[in-house]
């Protein structure tokens, strides 16, 4: 389980006493003066873990105007330039970000520096220059230990907290917020509630953030993922993770392979779905066999042999070094010959599936006509459904979760609710229906719902669903359409009839883009 | 989560029978797979076929996206009254008549098929159910009390000894069954029950049965609690007329009479799991289309016309439409399945104004019997091939229309399937069947969670969103017969056929044409929905085939 930071309200707090007994058992500050390089006495943890309070809005995606807050505690990490690293999990729609450094004194006003939510990474700064007095940047390790003991270290009560950790493997798996693959660090460590960007050091270098953890084992974003990006964004080359918009089976059969006429040894893996990137043409191809990129063998399981870190899958080569827009090489065998292609890396984008799986730093959009809510079909609206949402959803729109944007649908819009009115009246019951339709008008994004309400039908507002749902058409009187918002937003306190992302409200007939806070 | 719906029946046990020796202690309420109450633990929001609820508002209580249970032009037919050997036909109960006397219990060992393993029969089990005479030396029954019979076995009224039945007539899509004995003394003394008409609700009824499979008949007394369209579990796919009591119907009673002033008004036939008191029963308009659908030789089922329809309260609608201010009739076409028959004569928005002699109502619903229910009531009336006449509000007159209907059998697959035996076909070791609700149920109390959306899309939802891609009779892998020709598959099972040699598999009957064009000495099998494929060698599938049908105890390569 991978938490969504902004879905927990605070990190458990261990009762006073039993803290005060696990600090006693505890040395943390043992520990921590161990850490420090022997004899240098400069380096300790103690001025360089950063305890980060983050204040930030809480929506509810099936009453989209209406709006929480919560608080989310977490870790990050000084390194060089004023930053302060940390995993982007938690920081989304932030309204207030509070440091306290060393553990003890006031709180410091921060600000985002820079955030990535597909690398789930992030920098925080804060313009108090006072703050940075007494700090120490940490240094990452570079490659990441892929085995022996790790500290795992957060603030706990001013404390600085200390379990003891032991690295199990290095492996590639989807990053925390994202499809993309990234590598990620397996840990056992009985630490509870882990997963917040606590540090993961080795001696006086960190070796990752947390990112996950449960049931004795963390999982960190490892030190050397962090670098490489740090130093792309230093150097100013960095443009976001690529990824490899194809999808390939592990060869257990290899009669596929003779069916493929690749001669000698099994190895490779053959393509199956391709241009799974909207409006990007493939250069690969399904039943293409991918022996080899950027050099390194690929066998028949799919993983390379990485100089640092062993046996890998390939989807780790689509960000070793690389990021969207760089050139892979690949050898691969089509049509009975061996070939070399340049393979370009699509940018790995949130609005590229049709259910975007995050919708971060914007409010729920949704248009309000006559009572009838209107909303784009998003993987927050599903989680609406609870833990088990995936069984709990309605069947029908958790399908769509499967697809990609196209040019015919850059969204789907669905009348989540009615709110009842005597205008609707008949309708109470429609809820979470697909719309096709609106006064003759295809209904590709939720901006063209308002575009589509301007042009009623003899005087009427006719409403299509997509077929299948339980019912096809339903009609409004367009005249008394407004004063009937303004009614039905005062009766239920909806304080606007409709908030757009503003790069659709102007009309834009690019799929949806999710703003990205780049400071 | 909606309540689980199950049969009255009563499940004796997995168990190794000799029949007769009916074991008669109290079971768990559990029903028997046979019985298929589809939302079987499943929690996914199931599609709407496949969801033995009534669906919601504002669809017209008892219209599914199913073909629509279709309406009748008669109204309700005139009471019937039965007859025996012993007492002239058409002869009542006297009074102070004893019901009890003409109710039997029923036995039922049956054996269902393995939808998963299609060539073999599951476990024998043993269920007991309820009976009662009727006219022409006939029991009736629930459908599911007599499901999947190896050997049916009916006990009189205080008489212990065994009698054995056969099967004359089943109607799955109600639930109801006849039976016959083979030995004439069973009917020395016997009355049979006469129909009544439709209760009203709040009157009192009396429910006879063996529930829990006792020995001793059991009465409980209730009243009726509210008339509606309900989902008739044991076909899953359709919904009917039902009445709704507080007398209890527990497992056993299924099949049971229910009796007011000595007259049958219904067959007891399903509860909902978890409620009190909530019991249901078949009225007798629906018994009688049963018994006047059979009254030829053969039983063809309820039409269906494919009308999907939704109430027309909305007065912004109803003024589009042009409908008088003043009217409060009508309900709105608001989708067709694709049955010729009906789009030639039924368009979207159309307004259903009348159903034979029945105005229906805005909200959907009509008066029958002096009962508010859903309008599909009276397109149940309807018998296969009758044409029904419709009053139509279209483009702003009313019109006349005949609206002929049939039964619908392309939606079988949706739903619980009997008296068919499963089919496969088996080639090196991989067992193909078709997509059913049957099939999918073999994954498990939560098969909607464990099938994958991509299986139940394809079932439920492919013909009515992209049809230019549904196929008529979707084919599955369904599992491997392990052999070294077949070890190195990625694939296990339980995953859709696509092309097998590039021919498109749009039903079981295509696959063995498929492999048959094999060229050269390799077949490609390609699986849906992400394009994955396999190869399997010609001739040492072919070699294989005997090997495997006699290793695994197949009795035969294909069932087609």
């Amino acid at each position: 389980m991978k938490p969504f930071l902004s879905l927990r309200s605070t990190r458990p707090v261990l009762p006073t006493l039993l803290l005060a007994l696990l600090t006693a058992l505890a040395p943390t500050n043992a520990a921590t003066k161990k850490d420090s390089p022997e004899g240098s006495g400069e380096f300790s943890w103690n001025n360089s873990i950063i305890e980060i309070e983050v204040t930030g809005k809480l929506y509810n995606y099936l009453q989209p105007w209406a709006r929480s807050e919560h608080n989310v505690y977490k870790s990050g990490v000084v390194v060089e330039g004023h930053q302060i690293i940390t995993t982007a999990d938690g920081l989304a729609d932030q309204t207030l970000i509070r440091l306290k450094k060393q553990g003890a004194g006031l709180f410091s006003l921060g600000t985002v520096a820079w955030i990535d939510y597909q690398a789930n990474l992030a920098a925080i700064t804060t313009d108090e220059k006072d703050f940075w007095t007494g700090l120490q940047p940490a240094k990452l390790a570079d490659p990441t230990p892929i085995s022996g003991d790790v500290r795992i270290q957060r603030w706990e009560d001013d404390t600085l907290d200390n379990h003891q950790g032991e690295i199990e493997r290095l492996y590639v798996d989807n990053s925390a917020l994202s499809f993309v693959s990234v590598p990620a660090l397996k840990i056992d460590s009985t630490i509870p509630a882990a997963g917040y960007s606590e540090a993961v050091t080795v001696g006086d270098k960190l070796a990752g953030l947390t990112t996950e953890g449960e049931g004795g084992t963390v999982v960190a974003t490892p030190s050397s993922f962090i670098s490489s990006i740090l130093k792309a964004r230093a150097a100013k080359t960095y443009s976001g993770l690529g990824y490899f918009d194809f999808t390939w089976d592990q060869v257990e059969n290899p009669l596929c392979l003779d069916y493929l006429k690749l001669p000698g040894p099994a190895r490779g893996v053959i393509v199956k779905d391709t241009g799974l990137k909207p409006g990007l043409a493939s250069v690969v191809k399904p039943r293409d066999v991918i022996l080899q990129i950027d050099g390194f063998d690929i066998d028949t399981d799919g993983n390379y042999n990485d100089p640092d870190y062993k046996k890998l899958s390939l989807e780790n080569l689509s960000s070793r070094g690389k990021w969207a827009g760089s050139d892979c090489k690949f050898k691969i065998w089509r049509d009975g010959k061996e070939m070399d292609i340049t393979y370009k890396l699509p940018k790995a984008e949130f609005s590229d599936d049709l259910v975007p799986n995050q919708s971060f730093d914007q409010n729920p959009e949704y248009v309000l006509a006559g009572g009838f809510v209107f909303v784009p079909l998003t993987n927050a609206y599903l989680r609406s459904w609870g833990p088990d949402w995936r069984q709990l959803a309605p069947f029908r729109l958790f399908y769509y979760n499967n697809d990609k944007v196209t040019a015919e649908h850059p969204q789907r819009v669905v009348l989540s609710q009615v709110l009842p009115d005597e205008v609707n009246i008949g309708y109470e019951a429609l809820r979470n229906t697909v719309v096709d339709e609106i006064n003759g008008i295809k209904i590709r994004q939720i901006s063209d719902v308002i575009t589509a309400l301007k042009s009623p039908v003899n005087g009427y507002d006719v409403f299509k669903f997509m077929a299948g749902q339980p019912v096809q058409q339903a009609v409004l009187e367009a005249s008394i359409l407004d004063d009937a918002n303004q009614a039905i937003m005062a009766r239920y306190h909806i304080p606007a009839d409709h908030v757009l992302n503003s790069a659709i409200a102007q009309g834009d007939t690019a799929a949806p883009t999710v703003p990205v806070v780049q400071k | 989560m909606p309540s689980l719906r199950y049969p009255a029946l009563c499940f004796i046990g997995a168990v190794l029978i000799s029949l007769p020796a009916p074991a008669a202690q109290p079971t768990a309420i559990n029903p028997p797979p046979s019985s298929g109450g589809v939302a079987g633990g499943a929690t996914h929001q199931l599609p709407p076929s496949a969801t033995p609820t009534t669906p919601t508002t504002p669809i017209v209580p008892g219209s599914s996206i199913n073909p629509v249970p279709t309406p009748s032009v008669t109204p309700p037919p005139a009471q019937s009254t039965g007859t025996s050997q012993a007492l002239p036909e058409g002869t009542p109960l006297p009074e102070g008549s004893e019901p009890e006397k003409s109710v039997v219990q029923i036995f039922n060992a049956y054996q269902e098929p393995n939808w998963a393993a299609p060539w073999m029969p599951d476990m024998i089990h043993l269920a007991s159910g309820t009976g009662f005479l009727i006219d022409g030396n006939r029991i009736m029954t629930n459908a599911h009390v007599v499901a999947w019979s190896k050997q049916l076995v009916v006990r009189r009224y205080h008489d212990p000894k065994p009698y054995f039945a056969h099967v004359e007539f089943v109607g799955q899509d109600v639930d109801l069954a006849v039976l016959k004995v083979d030995n004439a003394t069973f009917y020395d003394g016997m009355k049979s029950l006469s129909f009544g008409p439709l209760p009203k609700v709040r009157s009192t009824v009396v429910t006879y049965g063996f529930p829990a499979g006792g020995k001793q008949i059991s009465y409980t007394r209730g009243v009726v609690s509210r008339i509606e369209v309900e989902g008739y579990v044991h076909i899953g796919n359709r919904a009917f007329l039902a009445v709704q009591t507080d007398a209890a119907i527990n497992p056993g009673n299924s099949g049971g009479p229910v009796i007011q002033d000595d007259k049958v008004v219904g067959v007891a036939f399903e509860g909902i799991a978890g409620l009190q008191n909530t019991g249901y029963f078949i009225p007798t308009v629906i018994i009688h289309h049963f018994l006047d659908d059979i009254a030829n030789g053969t039983y063809s089922g309820v039409p269906d016309t494919g009308l999907q329809l939704a109430n027309l309260q909305n007065p912004a609608f109803r003024r589009m439409l042009k409908l008088p201010d003043d009217s409060k009739r009508g309900v709105r076409v608001d989708q067709i399945l694709d049955i010729p028959a009906t789009k030639a004569v039924i368009q979207p928005n159309d307004v259903i104004m009348q159903v034979g002699d029945y105005p229906v109502d805005e909200d959907g619903t009509i008066t029958y019997d002096d009962n508010t229910v859903g309008v599909t009531t009276a397109f149940d009336l309807a018998q296969n091939n009758d044409t029904i006449p419709l009053k139509i509000w279209r483009n702003g007159q009313m019109i006349d229309v005949k609206l002929p209907v049939k039964v619908y059998h392309d939606d079988a697959a949706q739903g619980n399937q009997y008296d068919t035996l499963p089919r496969y076909y088996i080639y090196g070791g991989l067992v193909f069947t078709t997509l059913s609700l049957d099939y999918l149920k073999t994954f498990g109390q939560n098969w909607s969670d464990a099938a994958g959306h991509d299986l139940i899309y394809e079932l439920f939802y492919r013909h009515l969103e992209d049809p230019a891609h549904w196929r008529p009779e979707p084919v599955v892998l369904a599992s491997i017969l392990d052999h070294p020709v077949n070890a190195n598959f990625g694939v296990r099972g339980q995953v859709m056929v696509d092309k097998i040699n590039g021919i498109t598999i749009n039903r079981l009957t295509d696959v063995p044409k498929a492999f048959a064009a094999t060229t050269g000495n390799m077949a490609v099998i390609e699986f849906l929905p992400d394009h994955h494929f396999e190869v399997i060698r010609k001739d040492e599938a072919e070699k294989a085939n005997p090997d495997i049908l006699s290793t695994y105890e197949v009795p035969a390569q294909s069932r087609l």
